[in-house]
């Protein structure tokens, strides 16, 4: 691990510490943002193994749930998602065991316990519904052309933040602003792109919504 | 419903560029924020290329139900004071206190009374010349276990687990008017009240 990346990670731990802790102290809510922040790792990780979408996102739920549960032996020595892969990873492969299906270890090149690496769904592909389908092409579409529309500062805040992965002081750097403006860009960004997703994620069909 | 936007600093949170304790304040909309964060990662993704995964609510919505079914007491007995009210636990009930104090001592003099024959102005100095009988007397009222002798044994009312067993032996130190007993420590646990 290089030094940026360990410093990185450091950072995370660091940042995941307070919801862990209230967490800990029973409070779901902050332990629901944890799921949101890292429902679609894990379910990556668990696709590797399960094929089927619908028990990728039942063996992430039980994942979560017996995180949770076990969240007062998280002593903070890892990264939270570290500890977390772990969990998930077992959840899948015993789920494999009890169903009596081969455990397929497959390590994907570049795979880490940060989830990186993975070629999602991969063979998920073909449980796709035409609808879905189209949905998720029109979300694309819609996101790029939001994008385009944005003006060049903000576009190139939240780019620089998605695509490159910099921190917020890299990118106050990289842009010679200050750091509050480099946030400010971002978010405005992310709400002008957010603004033309809402009706598409409004819709019936989209029944995760 | 998608989320109708966040504000700037909950954009920063998600970008871990903001420590959630400089983010936090009461009366957070917990769905809206899920949804926005769910959103964001959704745009994250897109950007990147990566397998498009749509929000869903769902999702978190049944991990949180499942464990509101399956703890609902856990967030009542650890969340901090405010906002609400702990659940009330035995503990701090200070009458359970001073009951616990009490048998404790009542059981280590009674234990420093029957080791032996030795010494006995000692073990009753210990006790600030309490017998154990007394003792014992007074950890019964104020713990408000009744201990019985019967069958070489204490009867533990109310199903409380072991914290005194007492009982009955041939041999030990003279109590009482003469009266051979013997009284062990078995340990204790936080009792219920019931």
């Amino acid at each position: 691990m290089s030094y940026k990346q360990e410093a990185r990670a450091t950072k995370q731990r660091e940042r995941d510490a307070l919801l862990v802790q209230r967490a800990q102290a029973g409070d779901r809510e902050a332990f629901g943002l944890l799921v949101a922040k890292y429902r679609r790792r894990v379910e990556r990780l668990i696709g590797r193994l399960v094929h089927d979408p619908h028990e990728v996102e039942d063996l992430a739920q039980e994942a979560f749930v017996k995180a949770f549960r076990a969240i007062d032996s998280f002593r903070g020595e890892s990264a939270f998602y570290t500890w977390l892969y772990r969990i998930a990873l077992n959840t899948a492969k015993n789920h494999l065991l009890t169903s009596r299906r081969p455990v397929e270890m497959v390590r994907a090149q570049g795979e880490n316990e940060e989830g990186d690496g993975f070629d999602l769904f991969e063979s998920q592909g073909s449980e796709e519904t035409p609808e879905r389908l189209l949905l998720t092409e029109e979300i694309a579409a819609t996101v790029q052309a939001a994008l385009e529309e944005l003006p060049e500062e903000l576009r190139t805040a939240v780019q620089l933040r998605e695509l490159e992965g910099l921190s917020y002081e890299e990118i106050a750097r990289a842009m010679g602003c200050p750091i509050g403006t480099v946030r400010s860009r971002i978010f405005r960004a992310r709400e002008a792109i957010a603004k033309r997703l809402r009706p598409l994620l409004d819709t019936p069909e989209n029944r995760r919504w | 419903m998608a989320h109708e936007g966040l504000d700037e600093r909950s954009s920063a949170l998600f970008d871990d560029e903001l420590l959630p304790s400089e983010w936090w304040r009461e009366g957070v909309d917990w769905q809206q924020l899920r949804r926005g964060w769910e959103c964001y990662a959704l745009i994250g993704a897109v950007l990147r290329g990566e397998e498009i995964s749509l929000p869903n609510d769902r999702f978190i919505e049944g991990v949180l139900q499942r464990l509101a079914e399956e703890q609902p007491e856990r967030g009542q007995a650890l969340l901090p004071t405010t906002g609400g009210e702990r659940a009330p636990l035995a503990q701090n009930d200070p009458e359970w206190g001073m009951g616990v104090a009490a048998a404790v001592v009542a059981v280590v003099g009674a234990v420093l009374i029957a080791g032996g024959t030795a010494a006995p102005s000692m073990r009753m100095a210990a006790l600030g010349g309490v017998s154990a009988p007394e003792l014992l007397q007074t950890a019964r009222g104020k713990v408000g276990i009744p201990l019985a002798r019967g069958e070489g044994r204490i009867a533990l009312e109310r199903q409380v687990p072991s914290a005194v067993r007492r009982y009955r032996g041939e041999e030990g130190g003279e109590i009482g008017g003469g009266e051979q007993e013997r009284v062990r420590a078995v340990g204790y646990w936080p009792m219920r009240r019931y």
